[in-house]
């Protein structure tokens, strides 16, 4: 008898291992890149740290030296309408450096459909807070005066005008205590099928726009922190067509 | 055989006759009559320096193999005032980053050994524990690799690091304050710069006419008030390059000081041998300002009226000046009154008790 049961238990062992294992799910990625361009030129600094120039619709020159923004509380909903995931609380895009064009979200995305991505241009006011973000690396370069305020600029554009000897700075941020930044939403196709791969984003922020539709803004050499018209021209503005949002892998 | 023996009996009761102790003399149970160290020696364990920072203020970012303690702290304070770093025992850090200047240097271009003279003005290296790089044109990215250079600079200190450990070690007070600070026994050139970095960090201001105003312990006065809105107004638009609690934004700018190219003195472009960087120069803080004349990376204006004349009137453009200098040539047109009012708001940044502090 124990003759058999040696075979008996090695074959159960065989057979046991062999079975193949249930297939282990991983979840999916997400990229998102923050695509800067003026109208179909992608936005690039030479050796000088400038851009090439530009011209607005109302045919005003100016080049692109700075740019830096905040955009917060990115967002994706499923079909019925349910926030499925809350991708980044806040995120600093800097000129000064590429990879911050970039966010990588490694394996976040369980099965499903997301049909809609929101993101939040700037700080709403439960975020707009003083000094809130004073160890983060984009304070110094971002915080908004309390005299004005207090916070953060929701974006600073920086450059020349005109000619090389003109400078001027599009500043935008909550002005004593006014909310200036734009919430939207895009449609988006996004089937997650939990098998690893990686959906690819793109927010697009067409910068010309800024200074056109519905309101043309003349750049020049005054500051616009402190001027409640202009924040609320590019309010209106960013609102209309600065910005879109699809889905890269479509 | 018997000699053998009797030889192995002496030598054993010899040794046992020899006291055992702690014979460390740097040791807290040092035991003078010991002859035998028998491992029991106890050191003194340094007592953290904790340095209490007001709101509004980062999390100073401290080395990990470096932090703050008492022992280290007043040894790197020695170590900063003693000319014993120096080649001929003239020069010491305070030579050229004096207290009474927010450790900054009064000369234009600070003086190192033998009258040679250096080609800026000494940084001030107050309030340091919160900036993440050095020199004007960020050169360093810590405190301790800064500390290195002068020492050696043959303009500076013009000494040898083989010569200042020779000369630290043979000092029995440096020493005891190195085995209290790191307990090491061979003082060496890391632990020199570590314990003056320690003192470096520890020189923090904030107790200035303007913090008390800011935490609703103090008044300012009308024309002080007035300054604090044109420095926080895109008028004045001091506040982009010197804002926060900080009053810098520890970044470098090309701030118009010179049209004429290639600049005498390239700055951060030094550093990254980029021509974009090429005349821009680190932010100093304006905390202590009135204190730290002359102004500017080679000291060219001697008071805060030739420094807001010079943005009044607009500076010079070159290609890399910075966008923020958006009056560039035009000037920033404050009156009489507004200049006057800002100088007022900046002398509110003075922090007496720091400076005068022994």
């Amino acid at each position: 008898m124990n003759n058999y049961k040696l075979p008996i238990l090695l074959s159960l062992l065989i057979l046991l291992t062999s079975c193949p294992k249930p297939e282990e799910k991983i979840k999916d990625s997400i990229s998102i890149e923050f695509y800067n361009h003026v109208d179909e030129s992608p936005l690039i600094f030479d050796s000088s740290g400038y851009s090439q120039w530009f011209s607005t619709l109302s045919n005003q020159n100016f080049n692109i030296y700075n740019l830096y923004y905040l955009v917060t509380d990115i967002k994706l909903t499923d079909n019925n309408g349910n926030t499925l995931k809350n991708l980044s609380d806040i995120h600093f895009v800097s000129s000064d450096n590429l990879n911050s064009n970039y966010i990588y979200l490694p394996e976040i995305l369980r099965s499903g459909e997301y049909s809609n991505i929101e993101f939040v241009f700037g700080l709403n006011t439960d975020k707009n807070i003083n000094n809130e973000y004073i160890n983060e690396d984009f304070h110094n370069q971002m915080f908004w005066p309390e005299f004005m305020g207090g916070g953060y600029h929701y974006m600073k554009l920086e450059g020349k005008f005109n000619d090389e000897s003109n400078f001027y700075a599009t500043h935008t941020g909550g002005l004593n205590t006014v909310d200036y930044s734009i919430t939207k939403s895009f449609p988006i196709n996004i089937i997650s099928s939990q098998n690893g791969s990686t959906h690819n984003i793109r927010i697009s922020m067409n910068i010309n726009n800024w200074y056109s539709n519905p309101n043309n803004i003349t750049i020049d050499s005054d500051g616009i922190m402190g001027n409640a018209v202009l924040q609320q021209k590019l309010k209106e503005n960013g609102d209309f067509n600065v910005f879109n949002a699809q889905n890269m892998n479509d | 055989m018997k000699k053998i023996c009797l030889l192995l009996t002496a030598i054993i009761l010899i040794s046992s006759c020899k006291k055992e102790g702690c014979t460390d003399e740097l040791a807290l149970n040092y035991d003078s009559g010991a002859e035998i160290n028998n491992g029991t020696c106890e050191y003194h364990i340094a007592t953290e320096y904790i340095i209490n920072y007001p709101e509004g203020f980062p999390t100073p970012q401290i080395p990990i193999n470096n932090p703050l303690t008492v022992e280290g702290v007043s040894l790197g304070e020695k170590l900063f005032n003693d000319p014993i770093l120096s080649v001929d025992g003239t020069i010491s850090c305070s030579s050229c980053h004096l207290k009474s200047s927010n450790f900054s240097d009064p000369n234009k271009t600070s003086i190192g050994f033998n009258g040679s003279e250096g080609f800026r003005n000494a940084s001030t290296i107050t309030n340091s524990i919160w900036s993440n790089s050095f020199n004007w044109d960020g050169s360093e990215l810590t405190l301790e690799s800064q500390a290195f250079e002068p020492v050696t600079n043959p303009n500076e200190m013009n000494n040898t690091w083989e010569n200042v450990e020779n000369i630290l070690n043979s000092n029995d007070e440096y020493q005891r304050l190195f085995k209290l600070a790191f307990n090491i026994d061979y003082i060496d050139s890391v632990h020199v710069v570590k314990a003056i970095s320690q003192y470096e960090r520890s020189l923090v201001s904030f107790n200035s006419k303007f913090d008390k105003f800011y935490r609703g312990e103090g008044t300012l006065s009308s024309s002080e008030l007035n300054g604090y809105a044109i420095f926080n107004s895109e008028k004045g638009d001091c506040f982009h390059c010197h804002g926060t609690m900080l009053f810098t934004d520890n970044l470098f700018h090309n701030n118009g000081l010179d049209s004429e190219e290639p600049f005498d003195d390239n700055g951060l472009g030094l550093v990254t041998n980029n021509p974009a960087d090429y005349g821009k120069f680190k932010t100093p803080s304006l905390r202590n300002i009135e204190y730290s004349a002359p102004y500017m990376h080679d000291g060219r204006f001697s008071s805060l009226e030739e420094v807001i004349n010079h943005y009044n009137d607009g500076g010079h453009y070159s290609s890399t000046v910075d966008p923020l200098m958006k009056k560039i040539g035009v000037g920033l047109e404050l009156t009489n009154q507004e200049i006057s009012d800002l100088i007022a708001f900046l002398k509110t940044l003075s922090d007496e008790n720091f400076i005068s502090k022994k």
